[in-house]
């Protein structure tokens, strides 16, 4: 008998998005909440759903720049701090992380404007500066922690306490996903694994089916994702077995999550050739390889440019949502967070994203593709407009930017503004919660409306809170 | 201050400050010049009210608006005034109506924080937060702080700031009266002011909350019924009380319940169900093969029997308290010592403690007054319970602790109330309930105990510890005898020495040691200070031989004078002016007052002045004693014991904290808001590690923490702080030492000035000669050597002085033996030899997470769930909903927490016996009688049999909270034994199986499939207890920073084949395949696991290194049994796995593939029946077929 569920040739996209459409693949991947769940006849929840409303965006990419960077030394430039450099700081602090607060820092970058919108942008971004005009930079995020790990909670789940679904985890339960070999959330790891661990990207309350998926570098990206067998045909051999014995004890539809247990296995095994695929880089031209730094001499920009040009061919295969974490230089593990030495510390992150992040814009762009793909830059907070101690800046929650690319949201546009310090947003005060409102809006969900019953309340990403930033919106 | 007659009703929100005034006129305190006039608005805001400076605004707009308010609205807006009038419509009202009625006006989709900035009466009466402004005070009032933006919790608009110009203008108005002209069209002014409560300590406005109607509404809240099994028609199919109410329902819907299962299904069932672990091939047989009708009974009772039961339904209990090792977050620092309550758990499922008790242990374990103790090792079981409290996220280093406090509460609350009362409380953290019986104030209510108790490592074999401090305590009595009488007979000779250190020739009689004499000279040549004991001495010496006797005497009376005055200033400075001493140990009547002790090393009382401290040999038995006040020592019994002392709770007016303390290997740590995790940034202050012997002042300067709650910690104890960075410089056999903690303003330490030694002479009647002084010295050394003899020398009033005598007699060697003495000092070796025995025979302490008393307090409702803005007290006390409106009040002293559970337990209190056999239920049949088994409140589902639920709750109570019982009625029912195959009609009408109609197909959970693994494949280690097996670390895990809790080293992968609750739980690292397989992030309660299907499952079981090595295994194992064909290795693994033969088909299946895939692998004919690895291959498919992890 011949195991037909096995298909070890790759099947076409055209192939999976019909069985995803209403068939198997999308009853291989239902969720069961016990079995009281069989009568509600809701959707399986991962087959793509249709969205609340047209969508701007069909993906995301979420490039996070873990550890907080400084607003004021990329794209929020404040004179003020070079007038009053050294000088105290003339607004009242609030507490801080370290409570080690020095003097007003000047930005030791020089800021220029660029593109049609001139907007400014410091020297540590000049290839992401070439981009500006497909920016909408927000410059008056908020946050409401000043630690790390809560910070993190809070960007990646609205919460800022650990366990809560991620925004990936949510949009792909809102949306599900559009591919059928790959997951809806995956997070590429260039190489740091964020402060707060991965509850950063877990689905909580959510079903594990939401999880982020955690993909490394390489071939064997995903955990098990590697057969053990050093032949294809030693594990055919053993699948179909399986496959045998499965239908010798209980016959076809007797229950359907055994049913749906016997066919995650054929997405498991599309899964073992579907990743090494998409993460290869072997396809790309020399030219893209070059656009995106593949072969810069920096390691760390080397892994960033294949974290994002990875990304690109993820959501090509249909992935909902993507996320980056940074590269990390070897025993320095502090990212973007500059308690000390602020000069060097940003000089070496931004020159390992910033070619990576414009060629992602600009690729996206000449493909077509940042239309309907939303590519997010955020950190948890900002930074200090006063020094840390003389050459460093703290942890600032109470003003820094974003900005967001692509997706229906304006282009070449500032949104907000800080004080003239650059310490506390004073103009469209944005919150976390808004932002991600704005991002379920663009993918076509009212976040009011996408919600989970969980511990007696009807749970949301945004929780009681969220405004759609309509001036981000194109 | 300028006062302006202003008509009345334009000045009405001043009238709170004006209460005695006619009600025609009001005097508006502050300045209330036209606005026009005051371009100035700094020097406006600035000015306070001259005759009224209110400490609290808000109390005094309480009672002011009560007084006034309705009557001086009732006047209208008069010419007089129509600037101010004009000014606000055309300045203040447009700025409200462009910026702030979106969320505070009658136009708002929903009103935020109760304001209205549309409507006059409304406003003046305020939101949530009270009235807005302080007519004439901007720099009070909440509004204009708000649009100010300086404070980051109260800022508005919320998104962005107003222009200064708008701000202002609004000042100004504020500054200026806050006029607000009646509009005759509102319909009458002051109609709707009179009598109202100007605040709203309640249910937010707008909000319908009618408790005792949600009460009354909803099934949950109402008495358990006692109700008997009813009739059914099929009266034969019952085997136990429980069936006829499934049968019931299920005739009422003209099902029939599902055929008996066969005997090979129910034995896995049963195992599974009740151990967590299939069974094996031994039992599976000897079940098959006995026919006694109470076979299965049998089974059954040995499985409940069976140590596996407790470890099971351990894990069940687990997930309810979000049992964790460590504290997740940035660090995910450990919780020392956590296994120990895994174990507790354990040992309490297979002991069946009854589960009223191990609520109680839960909740106030800490608190019993006979604690249950282990039947082995005698350890205290109870206080264990209290450890779930600290199994919540831990933050480090928050920069609001107060926040961090209230989140790591509401954890707390949230985990307290679904576990035990499957009631949402925490959704009441910000407001009312909005859909259940339960108010703000309860959970208020709730947090006050937790606000009470505090983190503690707990003592577990505290009996074996406190025997052994007695008999330390035995041996220092006698050692205090016998050390106080050698040092009495050195003393004989003191007066003879005195003399001769003052004379200028030799000594005058040979017999004396030169020496010794030498060692005097050199002490008193030392003493300059009038406060010296031997002040007086020196003094009368320096007179020389030759003195008059009147010289002398008023020498004397000099000297005598001296003393008295210096013991006046010493008494003086006792206390400075506005500092607050926290540790009083001298004024405790006894005990250490107020302060709160634990184990052993601090004895049960400070050591007084007067008392000793132990030497360490016959040559020194004293080392000294004490004096400058009562101490409390952890030392004074033996460096060896451990101990430690908390303050009370404070609040933090001061800016500085002094401490008085010398120690060895100790810390002193300063505990804010419960926050105990000091450490860098931010806290590191928090601590002093004490390593000097030398007492002195530490400051600790919380400037930072101002107005916080706090307390202070001295521990001498290795164990760690609750995280484990435990501080250098800290060790088992150090001490620590106390006199005063003294809260400051000044960052200076007090001064100390200590009581004049010289008063031992200085009171004495008649001194005429040098001779006649040194026989006093002598004297007094001799009585007080003699009272400390006899233990009474502490209580003396002079015993101060006394001490610090003997004490310098004694640290100059002066009491040493004499050169070439003879002393019979047997006594005091074998008591020293006693000693050092007693000592090296401590136990070694047992600990584990625990809860225990602090100081009793209550919270305030914090309004909107916002710490920062406290509204009313909200008195500890259970949800009024479950016990009533009047409650006791709790205990003055302490927590309350055992008052709390005993509330819980009341047989009044519905929910505890229902919750919980509904778990057992749930556990047992896949699905709870209520399927939101953490929810019976409105939100969730209500229970598809409420009669079976009340008729177990009844019956579990009966049955004196038997677990073990309940189960056991459980699973010997017939609808236990239903089978689970699929019934087309029945399936059609009950689609959802609510009504049991056929027992559930369920997968496994986690645990289980890998423990299954382990144990099919012959790998189990069936060892209990004990510290956690270290997760091992897959690359991914690998890919993390050690700086966030990445364990240095990984576990084994196959946990050392034990079983999975045995495998440590790190927040940040969990066990990928029990993650892939929906065990519960350990985040709050988890009744009811989710099932979901990932491929992460599927890539698990059919790649995982883990699997693919026990599947080796175990064919190894199969392969070492002699004799074994294929075919009887096929079956052999067939019973091991799934409990029953292969069919036919699934052997000639196996058989086939043996044949395929070894020539495949290229295994010779003749080695197809050896070759492990073609047979791992076959054991690897097994593993994978959906029956190895789906119970039928």
């Amino acid at each position: 008998m011949h195991c037909r569920r096995f298909l070890s040739a790759p099947i076409s996209r055209r192939q999976m998005l019909a069985q995803s459409a209403g068939g198997f693949g999308a009853v291989a991947l239902a969720a069961m909440l016990a079995t009281e769940q069989r009568s509600s006849a809701a959707p399986a929840p991962f087959a793509p759903h249709l969205p609340h409303f047209p969508a701007r965006a069909r993906n995301v990419i979420f490039l996070y720049m873990e550890g907080g960077v400084s607003h004021v030394d990329t794209f929020d430039p404040k004179p003020l701090l070079d007038k009053e450099n050294g000088q105290p700081f003339k607004m009242k602090a609030e507490p801080t992380q370290f409570n080690n607060n020095g003097n007003t820092l000047a930005s030791p970058w020089k800021f220029r404007r660029y593109g049609q919108s001139g907007i400014p942008v410091s020297e540590l971004f000049p290839h992401v500066a070439k981009c500006v005009d497909s920016l909408s930079i927000i410059r008056s995020m908020t946050s409401g922690f000043s630690e790390h790990a809560a910070a993190n909670y809070f960007l990646h789940t609205g919460t800022g306490q650990q366990g809560r679904p991620s925004m990936g985890s949510w949009a792909a339960y809102g949306l599900g996903s559009i591919g059928q070999d790959l997951p809806a959330f995956i997070v590429l790891n260039s190489g740091k694994m964020p402060i707060g661990g991965p509850d950063n990207f877990n689905s909580g309350f959510l079903p594990a089916t939401y999880q982020g998926s955690i993909f490394r570098g390489g071939a064997t990206a995903v955990a098990n994702v590697a057969p053990l067998e050093p032949r294809p045909r030693l594990q055919l051999d053993k699948l179909k077995l399986m496959r045998r014995l499965d239908a010798d004890a209980s016959p076809t539809g007797e229950d359907r999550q055994v049913e749906s247990a016997i066919a995650n296995y054929e997405m498991a095994f599309r899964m073992q050739s579907a990743v090494p695929d998409v993460m290869s880089l072997a396809g790309e031209s020399a030219a893209t390889q070059e656009l995106y730094g593949i072969g810069s001499a920096t390691p760390m920009t080397r892994a960033y440019a294949e974290s994002c040009l990875r990304a690109r061919r993820l959501i090509e295969r249909g992935v909902r949502f993507v996320e980056l974490t940074v590269p990390v230089y070897p025993g320095d593990p502090d990212t973007w967070d500059a308690h000390g030495n602020l000069r060097k510390n940003h000089e070496a992150n931004s020159l390992a994203v910033d070619q990576p992040i414009a060629a992602l814009l600009t690729d996206l762009k000449s493909r077509g593709l940042l239309d309907e793909t939303l590519v997010v830059w955020a950190s948890e907070f900002g930074r200090t407009p006063f020094a840390q101690g003389s050459d460093g800046r703290d942890h600032n929650p109470f003003g820094f930017t974003i900005w967001m690319a692509g997706g229906g949201t304006k282009p070449g546009n500032i949104y907000g503004a800080t004080d003239e310090y650059g310490y506390k947003a004073v103009e469209n005060k944005c919150e976390i919660y808004d932002l991600h409102a704005t991002m379920l809006h663009l993918l076509g969900i009212d976040h009011k409306r996408l919600t989970y019953r969980w511990g007696g309340r009807d749970m949301r990403l945004t929780d009681v809170h969220g405004e759609i930033l309509t001036g981000v919106l194109a | 201050m300028t006062i302006t007659d202003v008509p009345c009703d334009n000045a009405w929100f001043a009238a709170p400050f004006a209460p005695w005034l006619a009600p025609s006129r009001q005097i508006t305190m502050g300045p209330v010049r036209q606005a026009q006039d005051r371009p100035d608005h700094d020097a406006t805001m600035t000015q306070r009210p001259a005759r009224l400076r209110p400490s609290s605004w808000r109390a005094l707009l309480l009672v002011g608006a009560v007084l006034s308010i309705s009557r001086c609205v009732l006047a209208r807006s008069s010419p007089a005034d129509s600037t101010n009038a004009d000014f606000f419509e055309t300045r203040v009202r447009p700025i409200f109506a462009e910026h702030c009625y979106k969320c505070h006006s009658s136009r708002a989709e929903k009103l935020k924080g109760g304001l209205r900035l549309d409507d006059r009466d409304a406003f003046a009466k305020g939101g949530e937060s009270g009235p807005e402004i302080v007519p004439g005070h901007p720099e009070n009032s909440r509004l204009i702080e708000a649009i100010g933006y300086q404070n980051p919790d109260l800022q508005m608009p919320p998104k962005t700031r107003l222009p200064p110009d708008q701000v202002a203008d609004l000042s100004r108005w504020v500054a200026t009266g806050a006029v607000w002209p009646v509009r005759l069209a509102q319909g009458g002014p002051g109609t709707t002011s009179a009598g109202q409560q100007p605040r709203a300590a309640q249910a937010p406005a707008g909000v319908a909350f009618d408790l005792q109607a949600r009460r009354a509404a909803h099934w949950a809240w109402q008495p358990i019924r006692r109700v008997q099994p009813p009739a059914v028609v099929h009266g034969d199919w019952p085997r136990g009380p429980i069936d006829p109410f499934i049968l019931a329902r299920l005739e009422q819907q003209g099902l029939t319940p599902a055929a008996d299962c066969d005997r090979r299904t129910i034995i896995r069932r049963a195992s599974f169900v009740i151990t967590g672990l299939p069974a094996t091939p031994q039992d599976v047989e000897a079940f098959v093969a006995d026919d006694a009708p109470d076979a299965f009974a049998k089974v059954v009772d040995r499985l409940l029997a069976s140590p596996r039961f407790g470890e099971h339904w351990a894990r069940h209990w687990m997930d309810l308290v979000r049992y964790s090792d460590t504290l997740g977050n940035e660090a995910d620092a450990s919780i020392p010592n956590a296994w120990q309550y895994r174990d507790y758990v354990i040992r309490a499922f297979n002991a069946d403690i009854p589960y009223d008790q191990f609520v109680t242990e839960h909740i106030a374990g800490d608190l019993l007054g006979h604690p249950r103790r282990d039947p082995d090792c005698r350890s205290n079981e109870s206080i264990i319970g209290t450890g779930f409290f600290w199994m919540n996220e831990g933050k480090r280093s928050p920069v609001d602790v107060r926040q961090a406090e209230a989140d790591c509460f509401d954890n707390k609350i949230d985990v307290l109330c679904k576990t035990f009362l499957g009631l949402t409380v925490s959704c009441a953290r910000c407001h009312d309930h909005k859909f259940d019986a339960i108010t703000q104030r309860d959970y208020y209510a709730l947090y006050g105990y937790l606000k009470s108790s505090r983190y503690t490592q707990a003592l577990l074999n505290r009996a074996e510890l406190d025997a052994h401090a007695d008999e330390l305590s035995a041996i220092r009595e006698r050692l205090r005898g016998a050390a106080a009488a050698v040092l009495a007979d050195r003393a004989a000779s003191l007066s003879s020495y005195l003399m001769a250190s003052g004379a200028q020739a030799g000594p005058a009689d040979d017999r004396l040691s030169p020496q010794r004499i030498a060692q005097w000279r050199n002490s008193l040549h030392a003493v300059s200070d009038v406060g010296h004991p031997m002040y007086p001495w020196v003094k009368m010496a320096s007179l020389g031989a030759g003195v008059s006797q009147e010289a002398a005497a008023t020498q004397w009376r000099g000297i005598a004078g001296q003393v008295t005055k210096r013991e006046a200033e010493a008494t003086a400075s006792q206390r400075r002016e506005g500092d607050i001493e926290l540790a009083q140990f001298g004024d405790a009547s006894s005990g250490f007052g107020g302060w709160f002790v634990e184990d052993q090393a601090f004895g049960p009382a400070p050591c007084r002045p007067g008392d000793f401290l132990a030497g360490d040999s016959p040559r020194h038995p004293i080392q000294t004693l004490f004096r400058d006040g009562a101490w409390a020592h952890s030392g004074y019994l033996s460096r060896r014991l451990q101990g430690t002392l908390r303050s009370p709770t404070v609040t933090l007016d001061h800016r500085y904290l002094h401490v008085f303390a010398a120690g060895r290997q100790a810390r002193v740590n300063v505990n804010i808001e419960h926050f105990v995790m000091i450490q860098s940034p931010l806290y590191e202050s928090l601590r002093w590690v004490v390593n000097d012997d030398g007492a002195r002042w530490h400051t600790f300067d919380l400037g930072m923490w101002k107005g916080c709650r706090a307390y202070i910690e001295f521990a001498d104890t290795t164990t760690p702080d609750l995280h484990d960075t435990a501080p250098a410089g800290i060790g088992a056999d150090g001490y620590v030492a106390v006199s005063r903690a003294v809260l400051s303003d000044r960052n200076d330490p007090p001064p100390r000035i200590g009581l004049p030694g010289g008063s031992i002479v200085t009171g004495i009647q008649r001194i005429d000669s040098l001779q006649s002084l040194a026989d006093a010295y002598q004297r007094v050394a001799v009585e007080s050597l003699q009272a400390l003899e006899t233990g009474e020398l502490s209580a003396r009033p002079d015993a101060e002085a006394r001490a610090s005598y003997l004490s310098w007699l004694i640290e100059n060697g002066l009491l040493d033996p004499l050169p070439g003495a003879k002393e019979d000092t047997q006594r005091l070796e074998t008591i020293f030899n006693d000693r050092r025995d007693a000592e090296s025979r401590r136990p070694e302490p047992e600990r584990a997470p625990a809860t225990i008393d602090g100081t009793a307090e209550d919270e305030h409702v914090f309004i909107r769930g916002n710490h920062a803005n406290p509204g009313p007290l909200a008195p500890r006390r259970l949800p009024e909903a479950i016990a009533g409106d009047s409650q006791p009040p709790a205990p003055a002293t302490g927590s309350g927490r055992l008052d709390l559970a005993r509330r819980l337990l009341d047989p009044s209190d519905p929910f505890v016996p229902r919750v919980m056999v509904n778990r057992v239920w749930y556990h047992v049949f896949g699905r709870g009688i209520v399927p939101t088994v953490d929810n019976f409140g409105a939100l969730g589902e209500p229970p598809t049999h409420p009669e079976l639920l009340d008729f177990l709750a009844t019956r579990f109570v009966e049955e004196k909270w038997s677990v073990k019982k309940l189960i056991r009625e459980m699973v010997l029912s017939r609808t236990f034994a239903m089978s689970s195959a699929g019934r087309g009609e029945a399936d059609s009408v009950d689609p959802d199986n609510r009504l049991f109609h056929r027992m559930p197909v369920r997968r496994l959970e986690a645990e289980s499939i890998r423990d299954e693994i382990l144990q099919v494949s012959g790998r189990i280690d069936l060892r209990m207890y004990g510290p956690g097996v270290e997760v091992f670390l897959t690359p991914e895990m690998q890919a993390y920073v050690e700086a966030y809790g990445k364990p240095a080293h990984g576990g084994p992968l196959d946990g050392a084949g034990r079983r999975s609750v045995y495998l440590t739980v790190r927040r940040n690292f969990l066990t990928p395949m029990l993650v892939a397989f929906d065990a519960p992030p350990p985040l709050s309660t988890v009744g009811r696991r989710t099932v979901s299907n990932v491929p992460a499952q599927a890539l698990t079981m059919m790649n995982d290194p883990f699997v693919a090595e026990q599947a080796g295994v175990w064919a190894r194992s199969v392969l070492a049994m002699p004799g074994l064909s294929e075919e009887a290795c096929i079956r052999r693994m067939y019973v091991e796995a799934f409990a029953r033969p292969p069919s036919a088909a699934e052997l000639s299946d196996v058989l086939t593939f043996l044949d395929e895939h070894g020539k495949e692998l290229g295994v010779p004919p003749d080695r197809r029946a050896s070759d492990p690895r073609l047979w791992a291959d076959v054991a690897h498919v097994l593993m994978n077929l959906k029956e190895f992890i789906f119970i039928h």
